[in-house]
């Protein structure tokens, strides 16, 4: 199952995504601010990690720095999701290297979830797992 | 350094020296140094201490102080014993111009010189003129001159010559010399006065640029702050209404719906606010820039299409794209096309009430035109102009201000359009709808 971290310091917004994603057929997993984020993605190794900028402890750029710096984790897709839209703020995100710099109020989660897809596409769903065969005989 | 005194001058020596003494006082333009030159030069540079002169003080008329103030004196033994003896101190030696006896005054009012054996007719008032002889006979002083300084015939002080030596031994050279002198003495002390004043008018400047700099980046870290601050409730009330719109927290009644439709529209008239509040800092605080990349306009036309579909929903009218848009990459800035798209679809959705919006796109040359025709009433052909222009609305019926909005979202597509080397217009007519076009170049000009 494809693994998604969000780093994200709003929990209602970790809730909406935790919710759509799920229900998708992502695993999800989240940390409240940059620390837990960063500790989280060495223990987990996710596939793709939806990163808040503004956030308590590490900001989100100090997490980018950190995640290009990790072999494990540098190829990841990072989708910079943040409500900061100054063109600085813009380029430096993005010449630390983030596949993606979204700007929070003017997208809807279905956009977002549909970009992810792009960056991570689900498996095709296959049908339920057949039970193994030795219940199937009893 | 004593240069030897001159000898039997002429004119033509006395002009050298002249030349000689303005190159000194002129060399500096600090006003202290330039008026201490002044009572220097002649004594040392041209070796007037020879010549008997001694004393040389420069007083300069203080419109405030409506009276004659030392200004500077003379490097000299004399000048140093005389001021001790004194009991008032140099720079507060204040001669009214109400004291009409006195010779400083004289000469200043009438514009000429006037010469005296007798200190007191220069100094008293305002010292005591018992003093004033005593400390005149200490230092030895027979003669002293008093020359008015003018400024374009305009006086402007006097300066006082003080000499060992009797009247009668001061030579014509000598005397026309130190008449040429005090004309220098006149542009010297303007000069340096001007400079003085443009020295601290710089500073000003400066001190005052660096403020508003400070200020501007105040600003521009407030309004990044506040609109990120105002940004961040109005995604979580989008997250929560959409992801209820969306099926993801179970049924919910049609009425619900509506509401909740209402709602999400609401919050994205805001979110539409606070982004064109925040174009229009950048735009002029001169900091709109623009961050190109390869886009795909049909994926950007039906994404901003999509996203505002509820808010036609809302209305009853309907909003359509072009489905058959051709594949056409184009170079320029996806963030600001699409709130360029945002604005022009928003606004169409917003003053239309029958019918609908449609937006479409075409190539033509290495340009890609979109254009948004919508089915509302038009515009009249006096206000096509002004439609462009910060905070206009059209005041016509239909687009008068109960249509609610800033005005500020024509003039912040033309300024993003413009800055990215296109072109942004408008065909209407009153009855028959509106059609707003922009275009675009293909590559990102060089």
């Amino acid at each position: 199952m494809p693994k998604i971290l969000i780093i994200e310091d709003d929990p209602l917004i970790i809730k909406i995504y935790t919710t759509r994603l799920t229900a998708d057929g992502y695993q999800v997993l989240s940390a409240e601010n940059g620390q837990d984020g960063l500790k989280l993605a060495l223990a987990e190794i996710p596939d793709l990690i939806l990163l808040d900028i503004m956030m308590p402890k590490i900001d989100g750029f100090g997490v980018i720095q950190k995640l290009k710096t990790e072999d494990r984790l540098k190829d990841k897709p990072i989708l910079a999701y943040t409500n900061l839209s100054l063109e600085d703020e813009i380029k430096r995100a993005k010449d630390l290297g983030v596949s993606e710099y979204i700007i929070k109020a003017n997208v809807s989660p279905t956009e977002i979830v549909e970009k992810i897809k792009s960056y991570l596409p689900l498996p095709p769903k296959t049908p339920a797992p057949a039970p193994p065969p030795s219940s199937q005989s009893g | 350094m004593l240069a030897p005194p001159p000898v039997n001058p002429n004119e033509e020596d006395t002009v050298k020296a002249l030349w000689k003494l303005t190159k000194v006082i002129l060399d500096t333009l600090d006003f202290s140094q330039v008026v201490q030159k002044i009572c220097d030069g002649l004594l040392t540079e041209l070796g007037y201490l020879n010549l008997g002169y001694r004393i040389i003080v420069l007083s300069l008329y203080q419109e405030k102080l409506n009276g004659l103030l030392r200004t500077s004196l003379s490097q000299t033994r004399e000048a140093h014993a005389a001021v001790a003896s004194s009991n008032v101190r140099f720079q507060d030696i204040l001669i009214p111009i109400s004291a009409s006896e006195n010779f400083c005054v004289k000469a200043f009012l009438e514009s000429k010189p006037y010469t005296t054996h007798d200190w007191k007719d220069i100094l008293s008032p305002p010292l005591n003129p018992e003093l004033v002889r005593k400390i005149q006979s200490q230092v030895g002083i027979k003669t002293s001159m008093v020359f008015p300084v003018n400024l374009k015939s305009k006086p402007v002080g006097v300066v006082i010559f003080s000499l060992i030596k009797d009247q009668t031994q001061v030579s014509p050279s000598e005397f026309e010399l130190i008449k040429g002198f005090t004309d220098i003495i006149a542009v010297a002390v303007q000069n340096a006065k001007l400079y003085t004043q443009l020295e601290s008018t710089t500073k000003d400047l400066n001190s005052t640029n660096h403020r508003l700099q400070e200020m501007g980046k105040l600003k521009d870290e407030f309004v990044s702050l506040a609109s990120h601050e105002l940004r961040t409730p109005m995604t979580a009330i989008k997250g929560s209404i959409s992801t209820i719109l969306d099926g993801y927290a179970g049924e919910i009644s049609p009425q619900a719906r509506e509401f909740l439709t209402s709602a999400y529209n609401e919050n994205d008239r805001l979110v539409r606010l606070v982004n064109n509040l925040l174009n229009i800092s950048r735009i002029e605080a001169g900091k709109l820039t623009f961050s190109y990349s390869q886009i795909d306009i049909c994926k950007l036309i039906s994404d901003v299409s999509e996203g505002l579909q509820m808010a036609a929903t809302e209305k009853g009218i309907y909003l359509s794209y072009n489905q058959d848009c051709p594949i056409f990459k184009v170079e320029t800035d996806e963030d600001k096309v699409k709130e360029v798209l945002i604005n022009l679809i928003g606004n169409a959705i917003k003053f239309t009430h029958q019918g609908g919006v449609s937006v479409a796109s075409r190539i033509e040359a290495d340009n890609v035109i979109v254009s948004v025709t919508d089915s509302g009433e038009g515009i009249a052909q006096e206000d096509q102009d002004l439609l462009f222009k910060k905070f206009s609305q059209v005041s016509s019926s239909n687009y008068s201000r109960p249509s609610g909005g800033t005005g500020l979202g024509l003039y912040i597509c033309k300024q993003i359009i413009e800055g990215l080397n296109g072109k942004i217009w408008l065909s209407s007519q009153t009855g028959k709808g509106s059609t707003f076009s922009f275009s675009l170049p293909a590559r990102k000009p060089l």
